[in-house]
């Protein structure tokens, strides 16, 4: 049982490692320097917000949980207290 | 009787609106392009819930008067700001507060179907009583499934000028002079310190959104998305960020160089409480509605003008004095009408922008009721070199009234001052003092306040 948790966490780990590379094989492949003419900033920043775009969503819903178990806690003490 | 239209000379970008203004009131001509945010803005109520939670100035529509520019379809008419100030004047705090209303504002405007579609700092003016979104039609209906169109603007203009005061030093704000449309991202990017610009609160608007402007990376690949799904979960999410990325920048001002700095030291204590009560008493008479005051310091003086409800705008070239001014405005000094402005005023701030008429020199922004120039212009002399009939020149385009305290070489803060200089110094003499200022004002009165520095009141003659 014990073997078997270890090899879960071993290959939960290698999970991660492998994530972080391909994270950092990207930002390193977008922050590599190339030779593309400069053309209209404008349109890299709406580039950039359409690829965070699934990122900031998940922030917003955090945001929304965030305060839903405030909420709730806060709810879950003023009851414990009566 | 109604006097000439005068097109404001910083309103010519958008062609959905215009502003001009007609007997004294600011006015904003709608034309067709700007119709249908204008309508349906004001149909849901936006204009309304926004002036409600303090974000918005105030507004009201009226009929189009026969001399609005052609085309106009809708005409608004506000009341005229005590005085506009710019981005490069303003302390570190004001800064970002102006962009935490851009935030507030747009968490408001998403859930309703609509968004900023600017994010300018010159659209966020002090209106004595807080910070406000001046520009109405910078509102409008969303556009779905669309990124926020202002996110490029918003950084140049906000994130770039605080994080590089903030993690760099406070006096690059100045450099807005230069960037009057907000900071190029990829020089804010390179100039804050290396490990700060990967923070992850910086990284993704600021150090990688400089690569995206760089590379043309959009152009590429924007093409295929004819439509970039962005939805309104992702626009929030989108501000948080923004919000968090603001919230966590601080300028510590007690950093060097700023360390030595004590709100009071500059002052001394001669005349200190004579001074206070004469500056009271001048007030009080002439009731000035604006009042500038040069080298304000921490506002001692500016904060007694502003008692007797005058519009004060308190300059002064060190930027821990308007940071440690405007913090108060929002603690202890809640109410008083004080716009704290960071000036070097032996450089004020010129015409700028297209044309040189975009935005306003100081000198255009006057005459101010009342200049109060107190232990202020021997820096001035001293400091800069500047002599003291050119300063009485100066000083007569700026205000119709003027309180001048004159400080002579025997005062021992000046002594002190001048030992560490050097005797070589410009004429500088009471005498000379009072036939400089003799040229251009009448002398109403003279107070000795102490035994080396006395209070004139003077009159701007032929004003």
């Amino acid at each position: 049982m014990s073997d078997k948790t270890q090899k879960t966490r071993r290959e939960d780990e290698l999970t991660t490692y492998f994530r972080a590379a391909v994270i950092v094989t990207l930002l390193l492949l977008i922050l590599s320097k190339n030779a593309h003419a400069y053309l209209d900033p404008g349109a890299g920043s709406m580039f950039l917000q359409g690829l965070f775009a699934a990122f900031f969503a998940v922030l917003a819903y955090m945001g929304i949980f965030r305060r839903r178990l405030k909420s709730w806690w806060r709810h879950f003490i003023a009851k414990q207290k009566e | 009787m109604t006097g000439p239209m005068m097109q404001d000379p910083g309103s010519f970008r958008d062609p959905a609106n215009l502003v001009f203004s007609l007997n004294g009131n600011v006015h904003r001509a709608i034309f067709a392009p700007g119709v249908q945010d204008y309508v349906s803005a004001k149909n849901e109520g936006v204009y309304a819930r926004l002036a409600e939670a303090g974000i918005l100035l105030l507004h009201e529509e009226i009929d189009p008067p026969p001399s609005a520019p052609e085309g106009t379809l809708y005409c608004l008419r506000y009341e005229a700001l005590p005085m506009i100030s710019y981005p490069w004047e303003w302390s570190f705090s004001m800064l970002k507060d102006a962009a935490l209303l851009h935030l507030d504002a747009m968490e408001i405007l998403l859930p309703q179907g609509f968004w900023l579609r600017d994010g300018s700092a010159i659209n966020v003016q002090y209106d004595g009583r807080g910070l406000r979104l001046i520009d109405t039609l910078s509102i409008g209906l969303k556009k779905k499934g669309h990124p926020w169109v202002a996110y490029k603007q918003f950084c140049s203009h906000f994130l770039a000028p605080l994080a590089l005061a903030a993690h760099g030093d406070v006096r690059t704000l100045a450099l807005w002079r230069e960037y009057v449309d907000g900071y190029p991202l990829d020089l804010a990017a390179h100039m804050i310190p290396f490990p700060k610009r990967y923070l992850s609160r910086l990284f993704i608007h600021l150090t990688l959104h400089a690569r995206f402007q760089q590379k043309g990376w959009g152009d590429r690949r924007i093409g295929t998305y004819e439509t970039p799904r962005f939805s309104e979960s992702s626009l929030l999410g989108l501000t948080r960020s923004l919000r968090h990325a603001i919230a966590g920048l601080r300028w510590n001002e007690h950093s060097s160089p700023w360390r030595q700095y004590h709100p009071a030291q500059n002052y001394g204590d001669g005349g200190l409480l004579l001074k206070k009560q004469h500056v009271d008493r001048i007030v009080g008479v002439l009731k000035p509605k604006i009042v500038w005051d040069l080298g304000g310091n921490t506002g001692e003086f500016s904060t007694i003008a502003a008692s007797h409800g005058s519009f004060v705008v308190s300059i002064d070239g060190d930027p821990a004095c308007t940071e440690h001014l405007y913090n108060r405005l929002k603690g202890d000094l809640r109410g008083k009408s004080v716009l704290p402005l960071t000036m070097n005023l032996a450089n004020p701030t010129p015409a700028l922008g297209w044309n040189e008429k975009e935005r306003h020199s100081l000198r255009a922004r006057g005459p101010a009721d009342l200049v109060t120039a107190l232990a202020f212009i021997h820096h001035l002399v001293f400091s800069h070199n500047i002599p003291l009939p050119s300063i009485a020149e100066w000083l007569s385009s700026i205000g119709n009234h003027v309180a001048v305290e004159y400080v002579s070489e025997n005062d021992p803060m000046v002594s002190r001052f001048l030992r560490a200089r050097g005797d070589e110094h410009l004429p500088y003499s009471q005498a000379l003092f009072e036939s400089s200022f003799a040229r251009r004002f009448s002398i109403l009165e003279r107070t000795q306040l102490t035994a080396s520095r006395s209070l004139y009141l003077l009159a701007r003659k032929g004003g």
